[in-house]
């Protein structure tokens, strides 16, 4: 049941129209950033030059060679772990997580990706015979140990190349010949990402840098220690914007900062109250995406602090939860559009915004598109800002929690649809068998609000145990989410569908903020989020893929990804088709297949949602959905798969893990 | 050899998370119950966050109590785990904690996982190498 608050819903001010609902064209002028065609030429002679693929971010290859007819040929071509043994064996204690990030990059016939401790290997993209493996800065347990990151970079300029990678608090350049620190970038080879915090947080970035031009693009965390402030469950009051900065990629120094939080005379700027001086977070933890062309870098930012509760902050709060468009030599932005005002479902723009041309009414559009945790895709023209179709203000339920200052309307697009459930009616209940629907009903009439995607997080009262949404923290989308087939101008959105609860709980500490969110006890222990009987309480498809008509903003078709809970006791008498695996698998669109696999226990899970222990990897026939191939991996996977030629094959490589297994690369190829 | 911790320890563990919830302990080296305090209290400080101030896990962390837990470590080397959270934790500063409180933050999870201690701590991480943890429900 859908329960709105109409009395207290009221029309949004023309201010706030006027700042928050439409994109902002700056006027600021794009330049052309000088050798960005030479980039542009050099990423063209690789079959992979970033982990999006490309910088577009449409984790799209032409390539043919493996297809329809022939994929039930595919085999395992070589393996590799996801740490060359060198470095435990120098360090033994170094027992690094199984969430190996690295998406490998390749340059030349050779692989280049961070290990499962965030350290550059690199490998042939032929045989997976390491080349070099990066050091440690120093030979100290403190400077080996360390987290993977979803990619690393590459620039060339003549015969001066680098691989720049961030690792820890540090960016790093390193020769891509032999792993050797670049000495004349920053002091040695690095340069410190620290912010400088009241408590002073660490930086942490795992998205990786992406470089335009001679310019390389940081995002990343680090406004605030983890936990205790910097957004997600936190409830420190002082924290710090995790401002954009981007570097000289020849010297590591510093070019510019786009501040997260708009400085005077930016648009949004009296959006904060008195809060600016407080407030933080906002990261872009999601991968950037980049126009080499234009110079723009397209950058999905995050929820402030705290990420459930926001009385501390009225007003819309810019550019929280925004994508941002900035000229990738200056900083300096070119538009903006939020997509949630005033956060407090913690709905951060979760996902790699894609470049994708299309033709909508006749018209060509350089496009860009962008999931957001919400489950929806928000598309704009990526020189202008402006949507592709309209995004209308809609009134929305009012917060109850004292001090709290809702956003009166949030955005909301009308064309594509949604790409998951954003709704807990009655008719989204699981309902496999009566007693099933029954148990979800009851299970449901605990909680006082079922609002839909924006229901106001509550404080619990007796026998109501607060908000209960859809998607909830965990998203619709995240980094795994897109791809797009400039071909055929199709998108791919994955997706899964988990739902949260939102409840805040007044803070017994005089110094935090009043009420701080209450993450409900342990998802880990909820594989589906909350629901009955181990059960997810909603309707599958609990892990999806969605296929979108880019030209018309349609939908084509839906697919479940995986078993899901379709053996579980109280289904397998049943026979259901498949029920879709949730977790975060990352998909690959070739010329005629989509490859996704299954997501892993290293990301998000474990044995109760069916994810555990060897995995499927499949390959959908990329035009009706119809599942074509698969085959079972040694674990799930943990980054993107990525396809080029080496040797006169066509070799698809994913990073998988697992707490059965550890970690790795795969590499497939035909027999 | 020393004894192996006895389901009064296990007691006192549990007593031991009440004190630091509620006050400062005391925190001596040689014996596993002022360990086990010692690792809750560390384990308050630096992991908890995320992972829970009851070890059930968040959207940020997998729990370590549990099937989750058993499902990870059941049969691997105690050590495993302590060179698995001294060469990753804490996610944001991976490598910064002191060997002595990683090995109180090991001992900690591993009695709350209901898997027996000597009487008198652990020493050193070596003495974890050869100790498999129990699958114990």
């Amino acid at each position: 049941m859908q329960v709105v608050r109409i009395d207290k819903c009221i029309s949004p001010s023309r201010e706030l129209r006027a700042i928050v609902t439409r994109a902002v064209w700056l006027g600021l002028g794009l330049s052309l950033i000088g050798n960005s065609d030479r980039v542009a030429a050099a990423s063209a002679q690789s079959d992979w030059p970033y982990f999006g693929g490309s910088k577009r971010f449409d984790r799209y290859s032409d390539l043919g060679q493996i297809d329809k007819r022939n994929v039930d040929k595919l085999q395992l071509l070589w393996t590799r772990t996801g740490l060359d043994p060198s470095i435990h064996d120098a360090f033994p204690d170094i027992v690094p997580s199984n969430y190996l990030r690295g998406t490998p990059i390749l340059v030349d016939g050779v692989l280049y990706a961070p290990d499962a401790v965030g350290l550059v290997e690199a490998f042939d993209a032929a045989t997976g015979a390491t080349k070099w493996v990066q050091k440690p800065f120093a030979a100290t347990l403190r400077e080996a140990a360390g987290e993977s990151t979803r990619t690393v970079d590459y620039w060339r300029n003549g015969k001066d190349q680098r691989i720049i990678v961030v690792r820890g608090e540090y960016l790093y350049a390193l020769d891509p010949n032999d792993g050797s620190f670049i000495t004349g970038f920053g002091r040695g080879g690095r340069v410190s990402l620290r912010r400088n915090t009241p408590d002073k947080a660490p930086f942490f970035g795992f998205n990786g840098p992406i470089i335009v031009g001679d310019v390389v693009i940081v995002g990343g965390n680090g406004g605030g220690n983890a936990g205790s402030g910097y957004g997600d469950g936190g409830n420190t009051v002082e924290s710090t914007p995790e401002d954009i900065r981007g570097y000289d990629v020849r010297t590591g120094a510093l070019v510019w900062t786009f501040h997260v939080m708009p400085q005077k005379g930016d648009p949004g700027y009296d959006s904060w109250g008195d809060s600016r001086d407080r407030t933080g977070n906002m990261a872009a933890w999601a991968p950037l995406a980049a126009d080499e062309k234009r110079g723009i870098v397209y950058v999905p930012l995050s929820a402030p602090t705290d990420s459930e509760y926001g009385g501390h902050r009225p007003g819309a709060n810019l550019y929280s939860c925004s994508l941002v468009a900035l000229n990738a030599r200056t900083g300096k932005m070119l538009w903006y559009f939020q997509m949630v005002h005033h956060d407090v479902w913690d709905y951060d723009n979760s996902a790699p915004p894609t470049l994708a041309d299309i033709t909508v009414n006749g018209r060509r559009i350089p496009a860009v598109i962008q999931p957001s945790k919400t489950g929806f895709l928000y598309v704009f023209n990526r020189v202008t800002g402006k949507p592709v179709w309209p995004i209308e203000e809609r009134a929305v339920p009012q917060s109850n929690v004292p001090g709290e200052h809702s956003s009166p309307t949030q955005p909301f697009p009308t064309k594509p649809p949604a790409f998951d459930r954003q709704s807990i009616t009655d008719d989204d209940l699981i309902d496999y068998t009566p007693e099933l629907k029954a148990a979800a009903k009851k299970f449901l009439a605990d909680y006082d609000a079922v609002d839909g995607l924006f229901a106001a997080p509550s404080i619990p009262t007796e026998g109501k145990k607060g908000t209960l949404t859809v998607p909830g923290g965990w998203g619709a989308g995240s980094w795994n989410t897109g791809a797009f087939d400039p071909k055929t101008e199709r998108y791919y959105a994955v997706s899964m569908t988990v739902p949260g609860t939102y409840n805040l709980k007044k803070s017994t500490d005089p110094d935090a903020m009043p009420y701080e969110g209450l993450y409900a006890g342990g998802d880990s222990e909820l594989p589906y989020g909350v629901g009955p009987n181990g059960l997810p309480l909603l309707k599958g498809p609990y892990g999806r893929i969605t296929a979108y008509d880019m030209n018309k903003g349609e939908k084509l078709w839906t697919i479940a990804n995986g078993e899901g809970p379709r053996n579980h006791s109280l289904l397998k008498a049943l026979n259901l088709p498949p029920l879709g695996t949730i977790g975060k698998p990352a998909a690959l669109v070739t010329r005629t297949l989509l490859f996704v696999g299954e997501s892993s226990d290293a990301v998000m899970g474990g044995p109760e949602a069916g994810i555990a222990g060897p995995a499927k990897f499949r390959a959908y026939a990329k035009d009706t959905g119809d599942k074509v191939w698969e085959i079972t991996i040694p674990a799930g996977t943990t980054g993107g798969p990525i396809t080029y030629m080496a040797a006169g094959k066509q070799t698809i490589v994913v990073p998988i893990g697992g707490d059965h297994y550890g970690s790795g690369w795969i590499a497939l190829a035909l027999n | 050899m020393t004894a192996m911790l006895s389901a009064n320890l296990w007691h006192t563990s549990m007593l031991a998370v009440s004190v630091v919830l509620g006050l400062q302990a005391s925190v001596a080296p040689a014996s596993a119950s002022f360990q086990i305090a010692a690792g809750t209290e560390a384990y308050a400080a630096q992991c908890a966050a995320c992972h829970g101030g009851d070890l059930s896990g968040s959207n940020h962390a997998p729990a370590l109590k549990g099937a989750v837990f058993r499902t990870a470590w059941a049969e691997k080397p105690s050590r495993l785990l302590y060179s698995r959270i001294i060469s990753t934790m804490p996610l944001t500063d991976p490598g910064t904690l002191a060997p002595k409180m990683v090995l109180d933050i090991t001992t900690f999870i591993l009695s709350v996982n209901k898997q027996l201690i000597p009487e008198s701590g652990y020493q050193k991480a070596d003495e974890l190498n050869s100790i498999p943890i129990k699958r114990v429900d």
